[in-house]
């Protein structure tokens, strides 16, 4: 059973409005995936290391960014070439 | 359905221009009732179209994909062209680069009729969860077309586009060709670049073709698995074409039993037909075992719904997508933002995603899903030291009727015989292998070693040739010439 105080952590977790998470339909599919997800608990795993893949790294070059307008273009709120933020009261979160 | 020989042929021969066929694309695509397409792109596909025309009048010959009428997955980036995951998050989302894939496509002189529709940023096996409405199922539009993929493989086996570009995390691509009765095919990981492939699980995504035959699948592959340094993860492919010869001689093809449990009498039926098939040309039918199928699935909802939380972190409603009324805080207005965005289904998925990476939990969950992956591949690799491929159904049922009501759990169970390739970064493929007592096309799916993409496609090819392509979807929608 996730209890209220887990839920609304989880939706805080995931930048998820709280009303959305308690919602009895949202609330009842997430327990139901959780056991779900439960059922591996039980399942023996033989393997326990990766091999060690070597990582593919691009050669460390400074190139060109992409073009300022063409990344601003599909903000909802753009001012003076930069992103915005909330524009009014408080940016800080506590959650 | 029309194959990509088919088209050419007739372009070649003048018996139409390329762009007298892209209207007939484009009109058919715009009176659809099915709807495959979010976007139509007349402007694009004309100009395409137009390219091609004058170089059959210059007396040149076409490229394997030139003048082909395709419809891309509408979560595969096109720049200028709306890109919408099938969301509110992005339904406004213009990108201003393409996919390296359909960069590839492109530069073939493929012609993009439209951008077929999906479910929500790829998370579903029905088609139902987009925000644009579910796509219906050309051979019966009162069942669904499957997802995610519901759109392209609705646009081919529907005559609304030759082939089409989907992607497949856990069984996207291959599934919803099943239902529809298209050949639909998942390439190792890595053998398509994924940049500009908008991401759910990175770890499980590919690109993936479907076609109205495995030579045109085949094709489309080839195109597009072209080199991209911009994707460290990508690999390359061997071009397959080549290596369809039509022979499975001494090929060791293996049937587990934990695939055929519980199947409805048609797919049991059909799937029982497709392995006297292929011995019969030739394939030695192998008994092998995979115990661990059952535990597929919540590994795989478990890593894939961690992953998405993680990639579906970055709508925010900033930068682009989705963005609510600003509330007190920056917190909040994101919050907001991402709820109004996110439809039921993915809101799920980030939720469970979140759940299982949370401390405390993480051991449990993730950790213990990382590990049980390495056995699952371990369990695989071993398997194919007894056969060359695995024989399994697609999908343990056909298609399901429209609006059909179940809990998210039984939906998933859509994908049991998918998400074991997606899981171990296998190739695989589903053609069409029969059809149920309502007419629905069964999928016949076989799974092969990583890069052995060609192997597994031949025997697909094979099988088809011994069939004579029967069971492919043959519907009176969309285009005929």
């Amino acid at each position: 059973m996730i209890t209220n105080e887990e839920i609304l952590r989880l939706a805080d977790l995931a930048k998820l409005s709280p009303e959305d998470v308690t919602a009895a339909s949202l609330r009842e599919d997430l327990e139901s995936l959780v056991t779900f997800a439960g059922t591996i608990v039980g399942v023996q795993a033989k393997i326990t290391e990766s091999r060690a893949e070597p990582a593919a790294l691009r050669p460390d070059l400074s190139v060109p960014s992409a073009d300022r307008e063409a990344v601003l273009q599909n903000a909802a709120v753009t001012e003076s070439g930069f992103f915005v933020v909330n524009s009014g009261g408080s940016h800080v979160h506590n959650p | 359905m029309y194959t990509i020989r088919e088209i050419q042929d007739r372009i070649m021969t003048k018996q139409i221009s390329c762009t007298e066929l892209t209207k007939l694309y484009l009109d058919a695509a715009a009176a659809d009732t099915l709807n495959a397409y979010i976007t139509s792109t007349p402007e694009h596909a004309l100009a395409a179209a137009g390219a091609v025309d004058r170089k059959i009048a210059a007396g040149e010959s076409l490229r394997p994909l030139e003048g082909v009428p395709v419809c891309v997955k509408d979560n595969i980036s096109t720049a200028g062209i709306l890109t919408t995951c099938a969301s509110r998050m992005l339904e406004d989302y213009v990108p201003f680069y393409d996919a390296h894939a359909w960069t590839l496509l492109k530069g073939q002189g493929a012609v993009l009729i439209g951008k077929g529709n999906m479910d929500e940023f790829a998370m579903g096996s029905t088609g139902e969860t987009s925000r644009f409405g579910s796509t219906a199922n050309p051979v019966d539009p009162r069942y669904v077309a499957g997802g995610s993929s519901s759109g392209c493989a609705a646009a081919v086996a529907g005559n609304l586009a030759v082939c089409a570009m989907g992607s497949d995390t856990g069984g996207s691509v291959r599934l919803p060709a099943a239902y529809c009765g298209a050949v639909g095919f998942k390439p190792t990981y890595g053998a398509a670049s994924r940049r500009g492939l908008v991401a759910f699980a990175s770890s499980f995504d590919q690109i993936g073709p479907i076609g109205g035959s495995v030579e045109d699948v085949a094709a489309l592959l080839d195109a597009i698995t072209g080199k991209d340094p911009g994707d460290m993860t990508h690999r390359g492919l061997t071009p397959v074409r080549p290596q369809l010869t039509g022979s499975v001689k001494g090929l060791r093809v293996g049937l587990a039993g934990e695939f055929f449990e519980e199947l409805p009498a048609s797919v049991a039926a059909a799937l029982t037909e497709a392995v006297s098939v292929l011995e019969n040309a030739g394939a030695e039918i192998v008994k092998v075992r995979f115990p661990l199928l059952q535990t597929c699935l919540p590994l795989y909802y478990i890593l894939s719904s961690a992953e998405a939380s993680s990639n579906l972190g970055r709508y925010d409603g900033i930068r682009y997508g989705h963005r609510a009324p600003e509330g007190d805080t920056l917190h909040e207005t994101i919050c907001r933002s991402r709820s109004e965005g996110f439809g039921a289904e993915v809101k799920r998925r980030i939720l469970l995603g979140t759940y299982v990476l949370r401390a405390g939990y993480k051991d449990d969950y993730y950790g213990k899903a990382q590990k049980l992956r390495l056995t699952v591949r371990a369990e695989l690799e071993k398997l194919f030291e007894s056969c060359d491929l695995l024989l399994t159904p697609t999908v343990p049922h056909t298609a399901r009727q429209k609006g059909e009501s179940l809990e998210p759990v039984q939906t998933y169970r859509s994908d049991l015989c998918t998400v074991p390739a997606n899981i171990a970064g296998v190739p695989a493929v589903s053609v069409p292998c029969g059809r149920d007592e309502n007419g629905l096309p069964i999928g016949l799916q076989l799974m092969g070693r990583a890069f052995r993409d060609g192997l597994v496609l031949n025997a697909a090819y094979a099988y088809e040739l011994a069939t004579a392509g029967a069971y492919l979807a043959k519907t009176d929608r969309g285009v005929r010439l």
